[in-house]
């Protein structure tokens, strides 16, 4: 593991000619919650000039692509639409793979993975109300009939989740050819310093168990999270990607599977305590570290000064 | 484990003399949600008649001691006292000894109308629920949910089948501050709707509030003995041997009867099936001391032993 701060002249021009393509999270490393990270919208502009490609790749499904997009050049990122990566695209392009033909999709999820859904030629099926008659018989109407149309599920991080849709998407997943698609996966929803409110993992940990079923999992650390950016990029070599990310089990574990190179940055949800004893895989050790990607503008401005 | 049916007339008439209190499950023994146990109502009269206290008892906090009474008169349940036991009063029971309403605090439920009712009722104040919905936004979903309330001082986890995320999230975060009181009803991880088939269980989500609050509730329904507590201090039930637990479940029912020290009868009208006695699988201490096929089996024993001077029919 190599403090980028500390690199040579030598190895820093090594550094930038090993890869080709920039992959960078989003929360803790661009922005935490409303504030921007000093000095990294400067460093997608320089990654940009100095010819690698960069893509945003982020877990967050409840915002779509467009609004993601408006949000991210609003706060100074030079970002294109299509350099935007969510579990929702990847979803999609799972789907359209699988045989659906005129099947419904029943989803667990709020309205940018709905719209996107809809607007990739996918019929959902409908939901269950928000609230029901208080009764066992009124609890068995809308939660024991299969229905044949359907013919996915997508459980995804939904607010307004409650009783009776999760039983209704259980009931959907008993049947075998039924596939089942999972978009955010955390166990925790970050939303703000030291809070966090209960993930969609434990929602989808109970659909899981009630079926016996594992969701195909779409968000990092997935691999089909990988191959969705790779096939879509046309990526040869993943070892020709830089991955930069704050979290080690979804940012480093997700780039170790996909064999990325890895850059950890101290500006979101990991301390730099974790460098004196390592306690997680050591495929997840990333190959270097910084306090913020600004350290990579930094070296971009040490190493192509006279180009830029 | 005995047949009832293949006991002999002095064994029968053992077996009626070894206990004083009947303490009865309700689905599966008493009747099926959708349709009654032939000689049910026989058997608890004529039990009643041999001066046996009868108590319902169930983890069902959905239907309240009204509802039990109407649907009991309806189908031909002719007793003189009507015993029941859920956890709403256990709960209740609870509070109060905790004196609860001295704290003018009040309690966020996640429950049904019933217990709700049955709280207000015993002069607890319910704090606000979050609405059934909310609009997409996570910042407002957060400041909504994670907002602190002093005015709370418990957080009930029970059966609701409109539970939702927004009133997940509020649970817990009144439940992150220590001197708030968790209490749960029915764990059951299964809901189960005949012998083969379930849903999800309300304990589902009381294990999502443990894991995420790092926090074990006060459970106030069967198999936990705290709902033993009550049952015992409030029918005055000196010793737990004196007591036959009549149920359909092992995991439950067993369970909770071996946890109280009762002897138990295991009926096979409701969720278990014969099968389970001819192998057992489960741990040993929950082996029912008697198993039939239902309650209509009692009132074949009772008259058996004391013939026709039972005058239950």
């Amino acid at each position: 593991m190599k403090n980028l701060a500390n690199l040579n002249n030598l190895e820093l021009q090594k550094f930038f000619s090993s890869f080709d393509y920039v992959l960078s999270d989003v929360d803790g490393v661009l922005w935490n919650f409303l504030d921007t990270i000093p000095g990294t919208q400067e460093t997608i502009k320089s990654l940009k000039k100095i010819g690698k490609k960069v893509i945003i790749v982020s877990n967050n499904t409840s915002k779509s692509i467009n609004f993601y997009h408006h949000e991210l050049t609003r706060a100074g990122f030079d970002v294109d639409k299509d350099e935007i990566v969510t579990p929702t695209l990847a979803i999609i392009s799972y789907l359209k793979k699988q045989d659906l033909k005129d099947k419904e999709v029943f989803v667990l999820g709020m309205t940018p993975l709905k719209g996107s859904l809809e607007k990739a030629g996918f019929k959902l099926a409908q939901n269950e109300p928000d609230r029901i008659e208080e009764s066992h018989s009124a609890f068995g109407a809308h939660t024991i009939p299969d229905d044949e149309k359907v013919g996915a599920v997508v459980a995804d991080v939904d607010i307004n989740l409650n009783y009776v849709n999760l039983q209704k998407a259980a009931t959907y997943l008993e049947r075998p050819e039924v596939l089942f698609v999972k978009g955010a996966a955390d166990c925790h929803l970050p939303v703000g310093w030291n809070k966090s409110l209960i993930g969609p993992g434990y929602f989808t940990n109970i659909l899981e168990d009630k079926t016996n079923r594992k969701g195909v999992p779409m968000a990092k650390p997935s691999p089909f999270l990988h191959e969705y950016i790779v096939e879509k990029y046309q990526i040869g070599d993943p070892s020709r990607v830089l991955f930069v990310g704050d979290s080690i089990p979804s940012d480093m574990g997700f780039a170790a599977e996909s064999k990325y190179q890895k850059l950890l940055v101290f500006s979101g949800a990991t301390g730099k305590n974790v460098l004196k004893e390592w306690d997680f895989p050591h495929e997840y050790k990333p190959d270097y570290y910084a306090d913020s990607l600004k350290s990579l503008n930094d070296c971009i401005l040490r190493t192509f000064a006279c180009k830029l | 484990m005995k047949d009832l049916s293949t006991l002999t007339v002095p064994e029968l008439e053992d077996f009626f003399s070894s206990f004083d209190h009947v303490l009865t499950d309700i689905d599966g023994v008493v009747w099926n949600l959708l349709h009654g146990i032939p000689g049910a109502n026989h058997a608890l009269k004529s039990l009643e008649n041999l001066n046996k206290q009868i108590i319902f008892i169930s983890n069902n906090t959905t239907r309240s001691a009204d509802a039990l009474e109407t649907r009991l008169k309806a189908e031909g349940f002719d007793l003189q006292t009507i015993n029941h036991v859920s956890p709403a009063p256990a709960m209740i029971d609870y509070l109060q000894k905790q004196n609860f309403t001295k704290t003018n605090k009040r309690i966020f439920v996640i429950g049904m109308t019933p217990l709700r009712q049955a709280l207000i009722e015993a002069g607890f104040k319910l704090a606000e629920n979050g609405p059934d919905r909310v609009k997409e936004s996570v910042a407002e979903y957060a400041s909504l949910c994670i907002a602190e309330d002093d005015s709370v001082g418990a957080v009930i986890a029970d059966i609701d089948i409109n539970l939702n995320s927004v009133n997940m999230q509020k649970a817990l975060t009144f439940l992150l501050r220590k001197d708030v009181l968790f209490l749960s009803g029915a764990p059951d991880m299964k809901y189960p709707l005949d012998k083969e088939r379930f849903l999800i269980g309300p304990g589902a989500f009381v294990t999502i509030l443990e894991l995420t609050s790092g926090r074990k509730p006060i459970s106030m329904a069967k198999p936990n003995t705290n709902l033993h507590d009550f049952v015992a201090e409030k029918y005055k039930i000196g010793d737990p041997s004196r007591v036959l637990f009549v149920g359909d479940t092992v995991l439950e029912d067993m369970a909770f009867a071996a946890n109280c020290g009762y002897k138990k009868l295991l009926v096979f009208s409701g969720l278990s099936n014969r099968s389970c006695v001819e192998e057992w699988t489960f741990p040993e201490e929950y082996k029912p001391d008697f198993y039939a096929e239902s309650l209509k089996s009692v009132h074949e024993a009772v008259l058996r032993v004391f013939g026709q001077k039972d005058s239950s029919k």
